[in-house]
């Protein structure tokens, strides 16, 4: 996948220096702590793993030649990039012109990617199906995917979900602008008809591959969305299970559950058999995922401890620093914790 | 074979498959499996090897097991006996997740046509599975792999013997393409079946309704300025065959650029999502023509393709012969056009010889073998010689069997190089190559390194169209899906 510069215009700001190898490993999913943190405060943590499915993709290359242009300049410590009036121009004259994803809520929430994959082979087995065509190709996919929409299939074959599968194909087009419509159909596999290619649709839509791809993954983000809000759609329900995924990763989840349960870090460490390092990177982990009031920040966070901070941590939250406080009874895990919880503000 | 017999072949051939009659070579093999033979077939792409054991299976109760060398081609053989209605096929191979491989071999025994990969079947643990089965048929696809004479050889399939007695197979069906007196010889002992019980069928490689023809060009320039003129006046659809994905890709632009052709580039480096909808819109004449690696193809039985380019060599004579096989399969006048440029054979040089381990590398592998198996290093070649270690093979033999290979791959080239530099009858030399005489030069034969009568061989389509699959309208997108559904 080729990475627009455009698009890296505005992973980038004019007033807050950002770490260009952060913002890389945000994009490819690395969900460590920094990473994390940084994210949130960036405010780009919805693109998290946005690209984690690219191979080898990097870009710092690009970065450079932005900052050769001189759309970016570097900060103070030579280790951040802002951008510079003609980046903040750029980006603003890129605000209409630019396919940016305006759904990664839904997308850090389902595995949307499998969602598209079992909508796209149900709606083909349902045209062949009206059409009473047994032979056809299907769209190639996972054998125990497949087998859910098999599944699916024969518990639905003898209602009306030919009729309600076209009603909610009709409907959600019917939702989205003209273009997105068109895009929308054909993407679409079924009797006598084809899906048209990424390159097809690219030149159909006159967009670059990456803003394609954004516009795909809105696409069927919508559709959950459509879906799930209309009871009429329930027979496609079975599609959407088990797409659950959580921006804090498996392990942390685990951990945030075993938490919430009444369990201390050390406890926590016990069960699961990990240090109890870990179990708070965990921790911070939900923390900085979670809206504030979901979690138990009350827990490590005492009255005291954050009237401490009041007094020793001012200003930008972005410049505090651990060493300030570092001869202190405070642990690092508390000083980020106080700080994502600010964050939340 | 009776006649009772082949009316009743004829009947389920009908029914289950729709055609009439039988192609050349089939009906001896069946034969020969229904007398409870083993039997070797040689015959050419586009023969309809495949529709041999499906048939067989119809008639037998148990597992058909098909080994097949590449797993690209697998899954495409798999999706077509799927469209067939064999529901019951699967695709048995690294690709399958741990999930995917515990959910096959739970329902191991609903599977009639076993698809396996050779590797997999070297495991012990995949054989145990495989002994609750009972095999009526093990099918080995490519079978000339099996022997180091050919130029594909691969070292799992010398393994195939010992799973033949391991799994008790009565029956084995080798398919090739191509295998020369030697090779067959080689197949059978290496696979340990006797002679006796082996039958050999094997039909003329030649396809008659493919015209041969050669053209050679001095520039990039003038080969490229060719391939234009000449499509805009070819019949489609049509494949052009590249040895590069970016030459591919740069050509399919430029034909976007200068004609009213819908084309599409297809190999490895575009998403299976998008490889299916190029191989489902050339299927449905959607697409005029597809630039391609040879990855495409294969499992792709389209009968109406009315000619095959070679921008680029292949890297055999084989190679050749099965991708002009591609063309024609309706029986009716096609045509094969390599467009050669000196420059091109050091590309077919390179992708020839290039996976060869050499003296010297293999010298060093033995030498640090035991450092080397600690390692998990993907490379193709170390992979191949790791093999041949764990089976105790000794370093002379490793080198004698390689240097063996690079020979033949050398005389292949010689030979691709002669075809396409040759002032004579094309098809001539081809069938030469294959053991064959041929003496029958016509005018619908071949021409080397000349233009072609396009007319008179009735390829000739000046006025392409360019046909328009894109709705723009989605309400009409939507309702075309369902049947006698408005709104």
């Amino acid at each position: 996948m080729k990475i627009d510069d455009e698009f890296l215009i505005f992973l980038f700001s004019y007033n807050q220096p950002r770490r260009p190898k952060l913002i890389e490993n945000l994009l490819a999913g690395r969900k460590t702590v920094s990473t994390l943190f940084w994210g949130m405060r960036y405010r780009l943590l919805d693109y998290c793993g946005v690209f984690s499915k690219f191979k080898e993709f990097s870009i710092m290359s690009k970065v450079h030649k932005l900052e050769k242009s001189g759309y970016l300049r570097r900060s103070k410590d030579n280790k951040h990039l802002l951008l510079t009036k003609l980046g903040l121009d750029r980006q603003k004259n890129l605000i209409d012109n630019y396919y940016l994803p305006k759904h990664l809520d839904v997308y850090q929430k389902y595995n949307v990617a499998k969602f598209s994959k079992r909508f796209l082979l149900a709606v083909q087995i349902v045209s062949e199906y009206s059409f009473h065509n047994k032979q056809y190709f299907p769209l190639q996919m996972n054998i125990l995917e497949y087998n859910l929409i098999k599944n699916w299939f024969k518990n639905n074959k003898k209602t009306d979900f030919i009729l309600k599968m076209h009603r909610l194909l009709y409907n959600f087009a019917d939702s989205l602008d003209n273009q997105r419509a068109i895009q929308f159909a054909t993407a679409l596999t079924g009797h006598k008809r084809i899906a048209l290619t990424n390159e097809q649709q690219k030149s159909q839509l006159n967009v670059t591959s990456l803003q394609l791809y954004f516009m795909q993954l809105d696409l069927f983000s919508e559709l959950i969305i459509f879906i799930k809000a209309n009871q009429d759609y329930n027979f496609l329900y079975p599609l959407l299970s088990d797409l659950d995924i959580q921006l804090m990763g498996n392990a942390s989840f685990d951990t945030f559950k075993l938490l919430i349960k009444g369990n201390s870090i050390n406890k926590i460490a016990h069960i699961k058999h990990i240090k109890t390092n870990t179990v708070k990177e965990h921790l911070l982990n939900a923390a900085i995922v979670l809206p504030k009031t979901a979690f138990p920040y009350s827990l490590f966070l005492n009255n005291e401890t954050i009237k401490f901070f009041k007094h020793n941590l001012k200003g930008n939250i972005d410049e505090w620093s651990f060493v300030t406080i570092k001869q202190t009874h405070i642990s690092f895990f508390g000083f980020r914790l106080y700080q994502i919880f600010r964050s939340k503000h | 074979m009776n006649d009772k017999l082949k009316k009743h072949l004829k009947h389920v051939l009908k029914s289950n498959f729709g055609y009439e009659d039988f192609r050349p070579g089939q009906l001896e093999v069946l034969d020969a499996l229904l007398k409870g033979k083993s039997a070797m077939a040689i015959l050419p792409t586009g023969a309809g090897k495949t529709l041999i054991y499906q048939m067989f299976g119809l008639m037998r109760n148990h597992t058909i097991l098909i080994v097949s060398p590449l797993i690209s081609l697998m899954q495409d053989q798999v999706n077509r006996m799927h469209y067939l209605g064999y529901k019951n096929s699967i695709a048995f191979n690294s690709t399958l997740s741990n999930q995917e491989k515990h959910f096959v071999i739970r329902n191991i025994k609903k599977y009639k046509y076993i698809y396996v990969s050779p590797e997999m079947l070297s495991d012990h643990g995949i054989q145990e599975i495989f002994k609750s089965l009972c095999i009526d048929l093990l099918v080995i696809d490519e079978a000339h792999c099996i022997s180091q004479w050919g130029l594909d050889f691969r070292p799992e399939y010398l393994d195939l013997s010992s799973v033949i007695r391991n799994l008790n197979i009565k029956q084995v069906l080798m398919l090739t393409a191509t295998a020369s007196k030697k090779t067959r010889f080689d197949i059978v002992e290496k696979l340990n079946l006797s002679p006796q019980n082996v039958e050999l069928i094997s039909c003329s490689v030649n396809r008659d309704n493919i015209f041969l023809n050669t053209h050679t060009f001095s520039s990039l320039e003038t080969k490229q300025n060719y391939l234009i003129r000449l499509l805009s006046v070819l019949k489609v659809p049509g494949i052009i065959y590249f040895s590069s994905k970016k030459v591919a890709n740069q050509v399919t632009d430029l034909i976007k650029a200068k004609t009213s052709l819908n084309v599409e580039a297809y190999h490895s480096g575009i998403s299976d999502d998008n490889r299916y909808r190029i191989q489902q819109q050339f299927m449905n004449n959607k697409l005029d023509l597809v630039c391609a690696t040879s990855a495409f193809g294969m499992g792709i039985d389209k009968n109406n393709i009315r000619f095959i380019i070679h921008y680029h060599l292949p890297t055999t004579l084989e190679e050749y012969m099965q991708e002009i096989g591609r063309a024609g399969r309706d029986g009716k006048q096609s045509i094969s056009i390599v467009l050669y440029q000196d420059s091109d054979i050091g590309l077919a040089n390179k992708l020839a010889l290039g996976d060869v381990p050499s003296t010297d590398e293999i010298n060093f592998f033995f030498d640090n073998a035991k450092i080397f198996a600690k390692t998990s290093n993907d490379d193709e070649k170390i992979k191949l010689l790791k093999y041949y270690y764990s089976r105790d093979y000794s370093k002379n033999y490793v080198i004698s069997i390689f240097n063996n290979l690079v020979h033949q791959k050398i005389i292949g080239l010689k030979s691709l190089h002669e075809y396409v530099n040759l002032q004579g009858c094309l098809r001539k030399y081809l069938l030469n190559y294959f053991d064959e005489q041929f003496s029958e030069y016509n005018d619908k034969c071949c021409a080397s390194n000349s233009t072609v009568d396009l007319k008179f061989l009735g390829l000739f389509n000046k006025n392409i169209v360019k046909s328009n699959q894109n709705h723009t309208n989605w309400r009409d997108i939507i309702n075309s899906l369902f049947y006698n559904v408005n709104i």
